[in-house]
């Protein structure tokens, strides 16, 4: 038996081994041996650093979605019923091109549908539930997909979200028969997204409900935007046309079937799939629509409304016809014989009627020094609001319809200005967006009182730019939404960022004082002067000071005070008041699920990391600065320092020699939570030149928290040019980083 | 055996030495990130500019011009940059024998804003009298300038010339409520 050690050096060949242990070569071997393991280990160490890392780094990275996957999609939930509402739709590029010809597989019905030239699909009786819809090319190799989760509420309207787990949430009202959807294919990240602002639905009732508004398919024919024509009588003509010029038909009774040419019924279908309506106007198979007279009509953005020889878009008024008659007036209605005296009643208090056309529209403008000459006036009303303390403004019943506010200085000269479209929505809350003038679609649900948006100015566009991120908007009912979260005023009295004040009895007042008097609109909508003393469930003094019924005093700057603590103001978030505490209007976003803390105490729990949630992570860009000028910025930030870390804001410049770094300042403001949640300034960390703004010259703040704590903090961010810049820094830029350091 | 059991001890030696390193290794890493960042990139500030032109501007011919006769020159005024702006003009240099008998009147042609009333040789840059007046983005404004040969010049100055050269500077109405051209 041979020991070990021994004989092992013998091959069956009988070669000859190194020998461990034996002389040189065995050393050379025993290093050989050591240095690889050490360039294993170091690979490996190596390795697990950079997967802590990663681990730590990922949630600071914005990763594209890809939105899709080539992996078949599997539906978790079963919780799928087919039938109405039958679901119609266009597939669009990021570019607003077409996607004709790609095919839509719907899972787990096993249906499918192909877009057509325009894009348009359908599937009938589409049904509720969650599915699938696979888009796949024209050589049936998935190009992306699109969760759907379609619901049945009780609402008035149709809202759709962007939900979790990548869900598309539809929720449509009882009775609809029909949802349209407008899906885009990002063809550079391959996302397949619902557009959730382009959503129309139309129902039992032949009510088509569009973004841009609503119209009675009972009192006239309705294109809808995908193409479908929807008459009175409950049919539905697809925009799918046979080769044969047959073409689809969903009928009152909800089936689909096909009509050959023909008549049916009140309308004509010509053997080249042409459809021509009682009144000669005719729906060709390219989707436009040629009136009776030969021109061919505009098409609505929404839907477009056929009536006799005339259309227009769904949501605004048909246009006057020239070559109709005015109606005669009508007849004087003959007097009423009197009726018999009634008793007495009481006097009641003489309450003039005022037309109240909401929403009322209020903001602040933040670039440059306007306040007190400069005014804004809508060209629309020729109502004007005067820039008051802080950029403020407001508008007293804006209402619906197209308004153009013009920034005007106290010479009448016209310095910027900004299209608005308010329009109706079928949804509920306040979405913006950019219109076909250049400027903002405002789409406010019925119920909107308020809407408050920060304004900036653009010089060389000559343009008032809307933050489209940044705002806030009240409802009739008390609910607010602010930036960074939501509330209601049975939460307390509540200050919008703006400094609009909610009570509790749904009257605002406003930061707007006269003459010690403050402005304010009741809780029946109307504008009026707030007297010394109780207004509301507020005191007001002569001063125009608030004292709200827990104490709490919001003076004529909009300082607020609770009893016993420190002021404070609204600050970039918005507070609720509510017994002497102040607390700013922060909640989670629609969706988002609060992180579990992590019991067992692994290294990702000990690390500090920033958080990806809440940062607006867009870049400070800030265009035609002047002396003098000064422009604001906030970031929001939320940090994890699980015990103590040092936090630090500072910038790096792309070009350090750049000429406009010797006169372009930077101050910092942090803001932070004080004991009592509300927010307030609590340290400056820079003032200077934005050059020497570094690591070394900040202010490092010590943040504390308990593990897994999340703190949030907002940084204020200004930039300006001392008044006494000169001409040799005309036309100059200046590019930088901001970088935010948090260590242990 | 001996130098197997050396070896051993070695190897095991040298095992530890690997594994202390790796430990090593993964803590200078681990302590590496502990420090996070948060950045946002491309941030950028640009600064506007000023700028005022004067085209349009017609020759001034002061051939036959005599005492008390009066010489009418137009040019427009335009304001190149994105802003409201003041503006003022003035002579850049004024030179010859008729600058002491020349009175000059400079006003905007449709409002009649008067923008100088006063001798040519003080319509200078530094005259702190200039009048002042504004213009919006783009705006082009006719401005006429007015020569007025004195009456009562002396026939000795017949037969001298004038020679001018005609500027305008502008700055922006934003910020600053002063007016300040400096």
């Amino acid at each position: 038996m041979a020991l070990p050690g021994q004989n092992r050096n013998k091959t069956p060949q009988g070669g000859i081994l190194p020998t461990l242990g034996n002389g040189k070569a065995a050393t050379a071997i025993k290093i050989a041996v050591i240095v690889l393991l050490i360039l294993s280990g170091l690979f490996l160490a190596g390795t697990i650093g950079m997967q802590i890392y990663l681990h730590v780094s990922e949630k600071n990275e914005e990763k594209p979605d890809p939105g899709y996957t080539d992996v078949p999609v599997e539906i978790v939930s079963p919780s799928r019923e087919t039938g109405l509402p039958h679901l119609a739709g266009v597939v669009y590029d990021e570019t607003g091109a077409c996607v004709s010809d790609f095919g839509l597989l719907l899972k787990p019905d096993g249906r499918s549908a192909t877009t057509n030239r325009n894009g348009y699909f359908m599937f009938d009786n589409f049904g509720t539930g969650e599915c699938v819809l696979t888009l796949t090319d024209a050589e049936e190799k998935t190009v992306s997909h699109v969760r759907l989760r379609v619901s049945a509420g009780e609402t008035a309207g149709m809202s759709v979200s962007d939900g979790e787990n990548g869900f598309f949430n539809i929720v449509l009202p009882r009775g609809a028969r029909l949802a349209e959807i407008v899906l885009v294919l990002n063809r550079s990240t391959g996302a397949l997204s619902v557009d959730i602002d382009r959503i129309t639905y139309l129902t039992e009732d032949g009510l088509l409900a569009t973004p841009n508004g609503t119209a009675k398919t009972t009192d006239n024919t309705v294109l809808t935007a995908s193409g479908n024509l929807c008459f009175g009588d409950g049919r539905i003509f697809l925009p799918v046309v046979e080769p044969d010029g047959s073409r689809w038909v969903i009928l009152a009774d909800d089936t689909l079937v096909k009509l050959e040419s023909g008549t049916h019924g009140d309308v004509t279908l010509e053997k080249d799939g042409t459809v021509t309506l009682p009144g000669g106007t005719k729906l060709l198979p390219d989707g436009s629509v040629l009136l009776p007279d030969g021109k061919k009509a505009e098409i609505g953005e929404a839907g477009t409304v056929i009536g006799d020889n005339v259309t227009w878009p769904v949501g605004e008024n048909p246009p006057k016809n020239p070559d109709k008659p005015d109606k005669p007036d009508k007849p004087d209605k003959p007097d009423k014989p009197d009726e018999p005296d009634k008793p007495d009643e009481p006097d009641k208090p003489d309450e003039p009627e005022v037309e109240v056309n909401l929403p009322h529209f209020s903001g602040r403008l933040v670039v440059g020094d306007f306040e007190g000459s400069y005014r804004l006036v809508d060209k629309t009303s020729g109502d004007e609001a005067l820039i008051g303390s802080d950029g403020y403004f407001v508008f007293d019943n804006l209402g619906l319809g197209e308004h153009t506010l013009v920034l005007m200085d106290s010479a009448e000269k016209t310095l910027a200005e900004v299209n608005l479209e308010l329009i109706s929505a079928s949804y509920k809350g306040v979405r913006i967006n950019g219109n076909a003038a250049g400027g903002y679609r405002l789409r406010c649900a019925s119920d909107i009182r308020l809407t408050e948006f920060v304004l900036t100015l653009d010089q060389v566009s000559g343009k008032l730019l809307v933050d489209t991120e940044r705002f806030s908007y009240i409802t009739v009912d008390g609910y607010v939404q602010a930036p960074y979260g939501h509330t209601n005023s049975k939460a307390g009295v509540i200050v919008t960022p703006c400094g609009n004040i909610l009570l509790e009895d749904n009257r605002i007042l406003l930061p707007v004082i006269e003459k010690g008097q403050r402005w304010s609109i009741s809780a029946k909508d109307k504008l009026e002067l707030c007297l010394a003393g109780a207004c509301g469930s507020a005191e007001i003094d002569e001063t125009g000071k608030i004292t709200l019924s827990d104490g709490t005093e919001i003076d004529v700057d909009g300082k607020i005070t609770a009893s016993g603590k420190n002021p404070t103001t609204q600050g970039p978030t918005g507070v609720i008041i509510s017994k002497g505490t102040v607390v700013p209007i922060i909640s989670p976003k629609p969706g988002e699920i609060a992180p579990t803390p992590d019991p067992s105490g692994d290294l990702k729990a000990e690390l500090v990391e920033i958080a990806e949630e809440g940062i607006d992570a867009r870049p400070f860009v800030a265009k035609n600065m002047y002396p003098g000028d000064c422009v604001t910025k906030y970031y929001c930030m939320d940090v994890t320092p699980n015990g103590n870390a040092v936090m630090r804001f500072y910038t790096q410049l792309a070009e350090p020699g750049a000429k406009l770094g010797e006169v372009l300042g930077i101050r910092v403001f942090l803001w932070s939570a004080g004991a009592d949640g509300s927010y307030s300034r609590t340290a400056v960390l820079y003032d200077g030149l934005m050059r020497d703004l570094s690591a070394d010259t900040t202010l490092a703040v010590t943040v504390t928290g308990e593990k897994n704590a999340v703190i949030r903090y907002f940084f204020e961010i200004q930039v300006y040019l001392d008044k006494t810049v000169g001409n040799e820094y005309i036309n100059q830029s200046l590019t930088t980083d901001f970088r935010w350091e948090l260590s242990k | 055996m001996g130098d197997t059991q050396k070896l051993s001890r070695k190897l095991a030696f040298s095992i530890f030495l690997v594994i202390v390193l790796l430990v090593c290794f993964v803590l200078t890493t681990y302590a590496l990130v502990t420090t996070t960042y948060q950045v946002v990139n491309e941030n950028k500030f640009e600064t506007g500019s000023v700028g005022i032109k004067l085209e349009d501007v017609d020759e001034l011919d002061i051939r036959n011009w005599e005492p008390g006769a009066m010489l009418r020159q137009r040019l427009t005024v335009h304001n190149v940059s994105g802003i409201d702006v003041y503006y003022k003009m003035y002579f850049e240099s004024v030179a010859g024998g008729l600058v002491d008998v020349t009175h000059v009147r400079v006003l905007e042609e449709q409002s009649g804003f008067v923008l100088y009333d006063g001798s040519a040789s003080d319509f200078l840059a530094g005259n702190e009298s200039l009048g002042i007046g504004t213009l919006a983005p783009d705006e082009q404004r006719r401005v006429v300038i007015e020569y007025q040969f004195e009456k009562d010049a002396a026939n000795d100055v017949m037969g001298y010339d004038l020679s001018i050269v005609i500027g305008a500077k502008a700055v922006q109405v934003r910020n600053n409520p002063e007016k300040e051209f400096n």
